[in-house]
């Protein structure tokens, strides 16, 4: 049992943060290009004596690209940018739109995106509208709702806020719902 | 689910990162005398480069050549060879950790394992009759040494997800009696993707 706990921990820490293998999958398949590159010049020079003046020629040429001003900044911009990139995803904690916990016998992982249906769908229930005339939208922090009524039918912001607080509790989880009313309703 | 290093992903990214800014960053102020000018003495960057290249070569020249050609080249190309063999085990080692086998029992007559589709014919197969589910899907992952089951269900809009949590649970006891042990078990309620749009067009209501 405890083993088990011990287990959905671990698990739902790591579901709810990004991997970061695409990234370093890329990155490293990027550096091992690169070094395929060198390794094969190396071998090319060492295999092959008489093309040595043509692959020194390649190398200074390098050189003196790396005299000219405007390409050594534009480099450099480049790769600070890239740099940037890498060092947000290396230290950024990339948390994944899901909410997590565990119940007595599983762990349970359920998508923002399928909260927010459920969210949407009961409030359309409970207001009698169409569930396209209310959106959701479940965050982190905060739990939005947007509902279009139909043109001289009054909404219950109470009832429809507490109808999406319910939806959201129904799976274990909280949410305190942001409701927003639009002006202009729509004809049924 | 994956049990790779996350730490190992997280660490190639900063150290190519970090890498990277020092190179941008030299080439930057190489390439801007008024900066360059500023920031001077033995930390400029570009100083710092190109005393580090100019030891690299003296250190190479001296070290002997072996059948004629040149110990800095050998060694070198040994450490680019190193370095890439390092990066492709790192690749090939990202998608670790899944199994087939669900469960292993010992008995004194032997032991018994039980396959991945067995979970699957009664945890997914299960669910997947269901009008509100559009699909379940069961994969098998060792995590701290312990065999567990990933249950991954997708739900159609509209759906009860409380209904669909309570049967969930109710195919997971079926397991439980079955398999004799608790095998732990992460139930993932996911989002639609675009794939699903192209589902039979059935709806709940």
């Amino acid at each position: 049992m405890r083993n088990e706990q011990a287990v959905y921990r671990r698990v739902l820490r790591r579901e709810t943060h990004a991997s970061r293998t695409s990234a370093a999958v890329v990155t490293a398949v990027v550096v091992i290009v690169l070094l395929a590159g060198v390794i094969a010049v190396g071998v090319w020079w060492l295999a092959v004596p008489g093309d040595r003046d043509t692959i020194e020629g390649w190398f200074d040429s390098a050189s003196a690209l790396a005299g000219d001003r405007a390409a050594l900044v534009t480099a450099g911009v480049v790769g600070l940018g890239i740099a940037v990139l890498l060092l947000a995803l290396a230290l950024l904690p990339g948390r994944l739109p899901r909410r997590a916990r565990s119940t007595e016998r599983v762990a349970l992982l359920v998508d923002d995106g399928v909260l927010a249906d459920a969210v949407a769908d009961a409030v359309a229930a409970r207001c009698g509208v169409d569930p396209r005339q209310v959106s959701a939208t479940v965050g982190r922090r905060r739990t939005a709702v947007r509902v279009t009524p139909i043109s001289g039918v009054p909404v219950d912001r109470e009832a429809a806020a507490d109808s999406a607080a319910s939806a959201v509790a129904a799976l274990g989880f909280s949410a305190t719902p942001e409701l927003t009313v639009a002006r202009q309703g729509v004809v049924s | 689910m994956r049990s790779n290093s996350r730490v190992l992903n997280r660490g190639l990214l900063l150290l190519c990162g970090l890498l990277l800014a020092a190179a941008g960053m030299t080439a930057v102020l190489a390439g801007t005398p008024s900066w360059e000018s500023r920031w001077t003495g033995p930390w400029s960057p570009p100083d710092l480069v190109g005393r580090g290249l100019s030891r690299a070569g003296e250190t190479a020249a001296t070290l002997p050549s072996v059948g004629g050609v040149p110990g800095g080249v050998l060694v070198g190309l040994g450490l680019a060879a190193l370095l890439a063999a390092l990066l492709i085990w790192f690749v090939c080692t990202r998608h670790r950790g899944g199994t087939t086998t669900v469960l292993r029992l010992e008995a004194d007559g032997g032991h018994t394992a039980v396959d991945r589709n067995v979970a699957e014919a009664l945890l997914s197969a299960e669910l997947e009759e269901r009008p509100d589910v559009l699909s379940a899907r069961t994969r098998v992952y060792r995590v701290r040494g312990t065999e567990t089951i990933d249950l991954a269900v997708t739900v159609r809009r509209g759906a009860d997800l409380a209904r669909v949590l309570a049967a969930t649970e109710q195919a997971v006891d079926a397991w439980d009696a079955l398999a004799g042990v608790r095998v732990p078990i992460v139930v993932r309620l996911s989002d639609r993707s675009w794939s699903d749009g192209l589902r039979a067009p059935d709806r709940v209501r």
